[in-house]
């Protein structure tokens, strides 16, 4: 029985010692006073003990533990699990420290051994190696802590966007803690109605492109603008699958209104700058109106006798002033190309005699530093082309001036070719040579910036105001070319151009068609005319505008003569020249109409005057005319005057066609009284200004009459006080006097027609 | 022939805002001819249809481009218009030469397009003033 007992007992220690061995973690037992009873195999490894080495040994000997902290073997580990029966763990960070000196990051935990009664028999301490954990934990707590402490906020939602985690940041940015948000979706918390995005947008192109990322804008409790660059991504496992998604805020609000800032800054520089160029192109004409005075009345003076003295002094006036109205052209050139408002325009010309024209302006000034000046043209180029003749002469110009300026002896060659032609447009290459000192290598782009940016000393040793280059590089840009030189320092410079120009269309003829007289149909049936004129050439201009319509032309050479014919034959038209000798117009028509009233009969009778002199109007009326037309008579107006007249007799005061200015007050001899009243007070002063020898005054008073005058429609009037105004400008005293007179005369015959 | 030349000086209307500018013209053409000054457009105009009408017309109008109330090249196109409608032909129409401190190649176009026989820019050429109007026949 016995035996049977012992053998079960036998094979149960074996079993429970094969356990104990085969435990995947080290396993220390001891008894109750901290000496060592068993070590199982991972414990050897891990201590470096063998179990028969350690038997009896104290527990610190064999289970070596270092506190890194202070770095010593600690004194007593796990005592007060012996003390006091209680399990334990070790302090985090403590290590292993093995026989042969090896250190390891472990995880123990003691605990005493009781037996049935609960009394402690001794201490079973077991242990793991946790390094590749420990190092997994660093990992993770150092990407914790960046996580955790970065400036961005981020947070953690699930696959159906419910917020699982969100940094101290994301708490700082948006005032929420993170018991407010976690496990619930983001869409549903309030303060996504406060950015600027659209989540289900943001859910869409998640799926579709696995990402998302833009700028927007949001507006915190406190009603501050905040601009936040926001990036969300899906996180996948090891199968790619999504598992989670993050979300990160970066604050880009300095960044945003440091942009903002540039823009606007970059805005009002901009338009400063045009303002600034806009100004200087609109002074163009202000500038060069003093300056005219100052060429103009030195050349002026240049004309008259001086003194060699003064001579020379206007003369360096002259050239000053010429100095500077270059100068000027040149920066209101320049300015109006900055500004913009530079324009080339597309007329056509002839190149060949533009280019002879500039050659011949440029001769004298070579020839006189003893220059050759020549140059050659394409064949193959059109004569007349289309483009803009006056900015290419200024680019010719200014490169051929150069090249005369920096030679100082040689030649200077001018060639233009033909580059490129189609249907309507061609290129063509215009190039400058010379044999003077030649462009440095390094200045050869410079030569072509402006004035303000490029080498102020050669402003300063060759004159000018080195914008020229600078200008012509605009222009030819701005005629769809290129400039450029090549050059040898001590040789010679060879400027090139390029510019496109139009072919030129056909040209119209130069004869325009000839204005035929439009009338549809004879308003009036074949007429019988009488012409009374001396002219001989009046007498067939008349003819044959009268002839050509069916009616019948008898010419009187003078007033009798057509009196004489009115006897014997019957006209229903009678055109009267005014200006006859023997018997004038008028005298004949007094005497026709006299004869008239006997007869009850009367013929129309239009007046053709060369000129109207004042008064003459009511001459014609008084006389007997019907109409009067002024020469050298117009087609339509003789056409129109003659369908009246026939039409009907008196009423035929014609209107817009006819240039003269015969008003119906002239007709009706009806004056206005106001009218008088305001003339009578200009005419007074005026009177008494030139009496006290007024001049000035005088013109101010004829101007105002002449405005009374001109609403008033008193031609007469007018006309005189506007001439007493010319005169009075020149200072012309008589003629003022006279016309004063006239006036007074006119203005008195105006009051008796008045009364 | 319809116009009777009466006048024995070259006549000249002298069309210019500025007063050195009208100065200078009239001073440099009196010594050619009886000159007329007016100071805008509108008076330009009056003068030479008053001239017109009493049978002594201009020979020559110097007209600047910019004037107030009415502008040189809307002068010349009416006084031009005026001609026309008179059926002046190109020998027998007052000779007219703009003038203008602008630089501007578009209405020197438009200026010969409305048919002025020459262009003066400010400041002016005496010279080459001198030159046109002799080879315009003005000067006997």
């Amino acid at each position: 029985m016995q035996k049977m007992i012992d053998r079960v007992l036998e094979k149960e220690k074996g079993l429970l010692e094969a356990t104990l061995l085969s435990i995947g973690d080290a396993v220390i037992t001891t008894d109750i006073n901290r000496r060592i009873t068993k070590l199982n195999v991972v414990a050897e490894e891990l201590t470096g003990w063998n179990d028969k080495e350690a038997q009896g040994r104290e527990l610190d000997e064999v289970f070596t533990i270092v506190n890194p902290k202070i770095d010593k073997p600690v004194k007593g580990t796990f005592q007060h699990v012996y003390t006091d029966g209680v399990k334990s763990g070790l302090l985090r960070n403590s290590q292993l420290f093995s026989r042969n000196g090896t250190r390891r990051h472990i995880s123990a935990s003691a605990s005493p051994i009781l037996n049935k009664n609960a009394n402690m028999m001794g201490v079973v301490i077991v242990f793991r190696d946790i390094s590749r954990i420990r190092k997994a934990e660093d990992e993770l707590r150092l990407l914790s802590a960046i996580v955790e402490q970065s400036a961005n906020a981020l947070a953690i939602l699930d696959i159906n966007g419910k917020v699982e985690y969100i940094n101290p940041q994301f708490t700082r940015f948006f005032k929420l803690t993170a018991q407010e948000v976690i496990n619930r979706r983001l869409i549903d918390l309030e303060f996504i109605k406060y950015i600027s995005f659209n989540i289900k947008a943001i859910w869409l192109c998640l799926k579709e492109q696995g990402e998302w990322s833009n700028q927007a804008s949001y507006i915190d409790p406190d009603g501050r603008i905040i601009w936040y660059s926001i990036y969300c991504a899906p996180l996948r496992d090891e199968e790619n699958e999504i598992i989670k998604y993050y979300v990160r805020a970066e604050d880009i609000t300095a960044r945003k209104l440091a942009e903002e800032d540039l823009t606007r800054a970059k805005e009002s520089a901009e338009v400063a700058n045009r303002a600034k160029a806009e100004f200087l192109a609109n002074m163009s004409h202000e500038i060069r109106t003093p300056l005219n005075a100052i060429i103009g009345m030195s050349n002026l003076s240049l004309l008259s006798n001086l003194s060699p003295d003064q001579r020379e002094n206007l003369e360096i006036i002259h050239l000053a002033g010429n100095n500077l109205l270059r100068i000027i052209n040149d920066i209101l050139d320049f300015s109006k190309i900055e500004a913009g408002k530079m324009c080339i325009e597309r007329i056509s010309f002839n190149l060949d005699e533009l280019v002879i024209r500039n050659m011949s302006i440029y001769t004298s000034q070579a020839q006189e530093k003893g220059l050759q000046i020549g140059n050659s043209i394409d064949k193959r180029l059109p004569v007349i082309v289309e483009g803009d003749p006056y900015r290419i002469e200024q680019v010719l110009g200014n490169l051929i001036s150069n090249a005369i300026k920096f030679t100082n002896q040689g030649e200077v060659k001018v060639k233009i070719t033909l580059k490129e032609r189609s249907d309507s447009q061609m290129t063509i290459l215009f190039s400058v040579s010379d044999t003077g000192v030649g462009i440095a290598r390094e200045m050869k782009e410079q030569v072509f910036e402006s004035f303000f940016q490029g080498d102020g000393s050669i402003s300063r040793t060759f004159g000018g105001t080195g914008l020229g280059l600078h200008i012509s590089k605009k222009l030819v840009n701005m005629m769809g070319g290129d400039i450029w030189v090549e050059s040898t320092l001590g040789q010679g410079s060879t400027f090139f151009f390029t510019i496109q120009l139009g072919v030129s269309k056909s040209t119209d003829s130069a004869s325009q068609v000839s204005h035929q007289p439009s009338f549809d149909g004879l308003d009036t049936p074949p007429l019988n005319i009488l012409v009374v004129e001396d002219n001989q050439v009046n007498q067939l201009v008349i003819s044959n505008l009268l002839r050509p319509l069916g009616h019948f032309v008898q010419i009187a050479g003078n007033g009798e003569e057509a009196l004489h014919l009115l006897e014997n034959s019957h006209y229903d038209l009678i055109l009267m020249d005014i200006l006859m000798p023997v018997m004038d117009g008028l005298e004949t028509t007094r005497l026709i109409r006299e004869k008239e009233s006997l007869t009850g009969k009367h013929i129309p009778i239009i007046a053709l005057t060369a000129y109207a002199i004042y008064g003459d109007r009511e001459k014609f009326l008084a006389a007997g005319m019907d109409d009067y037309l002024s020469k050298p008579i117009k087609m339509e107006d003789l056409y129109n005057a003659i369908s009246l007249a026939v039409g009907n007799a008196r009423e035929s005061f014609n209107k817009s066609s006819r240039v003269e200015r015969l008003s119906p007050k002239d007709l009706f001899f009806r004056v206005d009284g106001g009218f008088l009243f305001q003339l009578e007070t200009k005419l007074e002063r005026a009177e008494a200004a030139f009496n006290i020898g007024d001049i000035r005054s005088l013109e101010q008073y004829a101007q105002q009459m002449k405005e009374i005058a001109f609403k008033a429609d008193e031609d007469t009037i007018k006309n005189l006080s506007f001439k007493i105004q010319l005169c009075a400008r020149k200072g012309d005293s008589d003629s003022c006097s006279l016309l004063l007179f006239r006036l007074r005369q006119e203005f008195q015959n105006l009051r008796l027609l008045g009364s | 022939m319809p116009i009777m030349k009466g006048c024995v000086f070259m006549k000249v209307l002298i069309a210019e805002d500025d007063l050195a500018s009208r100065k200078f013209l009239y001073k440099f053409l009196s010594t050619y001819g009886e000159c007329d000054i007016t100071v805008d457009g509108l008076e330009a105009i009056d003068a030479f249809l008053l001239a017109w009408d009493e049978g002594c017309p201009y020979d020559l109008i110097c007209l600047d481009i910019m004037m107030p109330k009415l502008d040189g090249l809307k002068a010349l196109k009416t006084i031009r218009n005026l001609e026309s409608q008179r059926n002046l032909n190109d020998e027998q129409r007052v000779k007219i030469i703009m003038t203008t401190a602008l630089n501007e190649t578009n209405t020197v176009f438009h200026c010969f397009n409305n048919g002025c026989e020459g262009y003066a820019a400010k400041p002016i050429d005496t010279q080459k003033m001198l030159d046109v109007i002799k080879r315009l026949g003005l000067l006997k």
